[in-house]
């Protein structure tokens, strides 16, 4: 079974993105701020990472380059309502993320493009 | 002899003071602070012993008597003033004072012939008792009293806001854990009817059925409500496609859009602004011509929502309730507004033309900002005819929207504009002749440059100059010889700065 990280601090959202992976079959693994993402993170290796950037205590963008630090292979997707900010996209794909999805978002597209990225 | 007759006539005069003395003491009997005894020899005169202590001289008296009637001699009466023996001459001395400062109250007056004279000694010879039994010293003190009252005050004032504090935050504590509770109920139901059922499936469901999916007994509860709308709102501004529409069926079925609509009837303004914003976020049409009446409301956050969620909701996206307005239209308004009808499919119907004939200058300013963003060219004839009597304001946002529409047609009206004194006025018009200036804009910037200006006109003025012609800009410096003229161009030529 492949665990996938979600670091969110909306709990609603965070709970809708862990009911809708966990229902195609992955590991979730929640957190809800930068810190605990962070130490998700030191704990083990997940297969996926999605990630807000606007968290509280340490930022996405942050927790993006701990994460290619540590696991470069691991996929990254962001979830962010900055999605209009053509700055804040660039920006997290020059760091490498996988994917970019803005809010509002629909988690069944979503879990695609998780399944395509993991698989 | 003179001197015996002084000595007689002292001890004569001694005797009548020692008569005066005990005739007073007959008469008064109880002296302030004298008491008497009476020695005697007891035991066949082997002993002497000194009676019991009278306050009264006549009770000593009757003693004496009684000693003197059973044949016991000798007998002697002793004074005391202030529990210390005294002689006679003393308490001669002592009664002399008494008298002479009337320091005694007489056991029955001689001439007590009407009664009250009698009631008024009795009075005087009972001891003092206050008529107030609880009376103290302290509470007579009027200004002792006040300042007691003043702190009791405060300290009951103290008392009382002490505990309305506890009593609030308690209450918001314990709301704030009725909320967090009623968050976790709503989440697992709502996380279903979005994941596992179907849009159809969740339009088949009847109020009951979603009701019970929520498995409480607080679903009536207008907190449980209020929670539920919250999460479904904080959903709805996050997820898009079918979720949206699942997330209105529930909202609706569930009867949460009566809720909200009922909250614009409301007189308080906290949730006639919270039914606003619902609605607003849950497109509920139906909820539009309860709006209507907020839309004036003095309130502003009532207003502002009232406005943006009626634009939103009605049909025809009618903005002449906009021009009745007589507040000014804040600046965070517009955007509101604009934000409304940027995502509107029809804009092209969008009626402008009632802002710009409104009373509120902000609303009229307002509608040529529109003209601008939304592209509306057939306007701007309407905008060349208000120009002349419009506001300072109203025509720099005209010649901002001539610019962005690139309005070569109005061209003569910019030339006039230029000739203003209004310093704003004749840059924003230099700037747009940049933009759609001919021959004459030329000519007319070249006039204007004979004579020295503020550096913002004049570097707009040779900005817009190079747009046109370059070579007489060059010229136009050479010509007037100005330093200032000669950085600006200097600045202009710059690849770098030029935009700058």
């Amino acid at each position: 079974m492949k665990d996938i990280l979600v670091i969110e601090d909306d709990q609603l959202i965070l709970k809708m993105v862990e009911f809708r992976l966990k229902k195609e079959g992955f590991n979730v693994c929640i957190a809800e701020d930068g810190n605990k993402g962070v130490e998700a993170l030191e704990a083990s290796q997940p297969d996926l990472i999605i990630t807000d950037i606007m968290v509280p205590y340490k930022s996405g963008i942050e927790i993006i380059e701990y994460a290619k630090n540590k696991y470069p292979e691991c996929p990254i997707i962001v979830l962010s309502a900055l999605g209009d900010e053509e700055g804040t996209v660039m920006e997290a794909f020059n760091m490498g993320v996988a994917d970019f999805v803005p809010k509002p978002f629909n988690p069944n597209e979503l879990a695609i493009r998780v399944k395509r990225l993991i698989n | 002899m003179a001197f015996q007759a002084q000595i007689f006539q002292a001890v004569g005069h001694q005797s009548e003071d020692s008569l005066a003395t005990i005739t007073f003491l007959e008469k008064i009997g109880k002296v302030e602070l004298m008491s008497f005894r009476v020695s005697y020899r007891a035991d066949k005169g082997r002993a002497k012993v000194l009676s019991r202590e009278f306050s009264n001289f006549n009770d000593a008296m009757a003693f004496e008597d009684s000693l003197h009637t059973g044949g016991v001699l000798p007998v002697q009466m002793h004074y005391y003033i202030s529990d210390e023996e005294k002689d006679f001459k003393s308490v001669m001395s002592y009664i002399g004072i008494i008298q002479d400062n009337d320091l005694y109250i007489a056991d029955e007056s001689p001439n007590a012939s009407d009664g009250s004279e009698q009631l008024f000694i009795a009075a005087n010879q009972l001891g003092f008792k206050p008529f107030y039994r609880f009376r103290s010293r302290i509470l007579t003190d009027i200004k002792f009293v006040i300042l007691i009252g003043i702190l009791t005050l405060f300290m009951i004032t103290f008392l009382f806001l002490l505990f309305f504090i506890f009593y609030i935050k308690s209450r918001n504590a314990r709301r704030e854990r009725l909320t967090e509770q009623y968050i976790e109920i709503c989440r697992e139901p709502l996380s279903t009817f979005l994941f596992t059922y179907s849009l159809e499936e969740v339009k088949a469901l009847s109020f009951d059925e979603l009701a019970a999916l929520f498995n409480t007994k607080d679903f009536k509860k207008s907190a449980f409500k209020n929670t539920l709308i919250n999460e479904i709102i904080n959903l709805n501004k996050n997820l898009k496609g079918d979720f949206k529409d699942k997330l209105r069926m529930i909202f609706t079925t569930l009867r949460l859009d009566d809720y909200s609509i009922k909250k614009l009837r409301s007189r308080n303004w906290e949730m006639q602004a919270t039914g606003t914003v619902e609605v607003y976020e849950m497109n509920i049409d139906r909820a539009a011509p309860y709006l209507d009446k907020l839309l004036h409301s003095k309130n502003f956050v009532v207003r502002s929502n009232a406005v943006r969620a009626f634009l939103h909701l009605s049909p025809d996206k009618d903005l002449s309730f906009l021009s009745k307005q007589s507040y000014p239209l804040s600046r965070w308004q517009q955007m509101w507004l604009y934000r409304v009808i940027k995502n509107t499919p029809s804009k092209g119907k969008i009626d402008i033309n009632s802002l710009l004939k409104a009373d509120n200058e902000s609303v009229r300013i307002f509608g040529i900002k529109l003209v601008r963003l939304l592209g509306r060219m057939d306007i701007i004839e309407e905008l060349s005819e208000m120009f002349s009597h419009a506001s300072n304001e109203e025509q720099y946002e005209i010649l901002r929207t001539f610019k962005a529409l690139a309005a070569h047609t109005r061209i003569e009206l910019v030339h006039k504009s230029f000739q203003s004194d209004d310093l704003k006025l004749a840059t924003l018009s230099a700037e747009l002749m940049g933009v759609i200036g001919n021959e004459i804009s030329v000519a007319l910037i070249i006039e204007k440059l004979n004579v020295a200006h503020p550096f913002v006109l004049e570097k707009v003025m040779l900005k817009s100059l190079s747009y046109l012609d370059r070579e007489m800009m060059n010229w136009a410096v050479r010509h007037f010889q100005r330093p200032q003229l000669e950085s600006i161009k200097l600045h202009l030529n710059d690849g770098l700065l030029e935009h700058v």
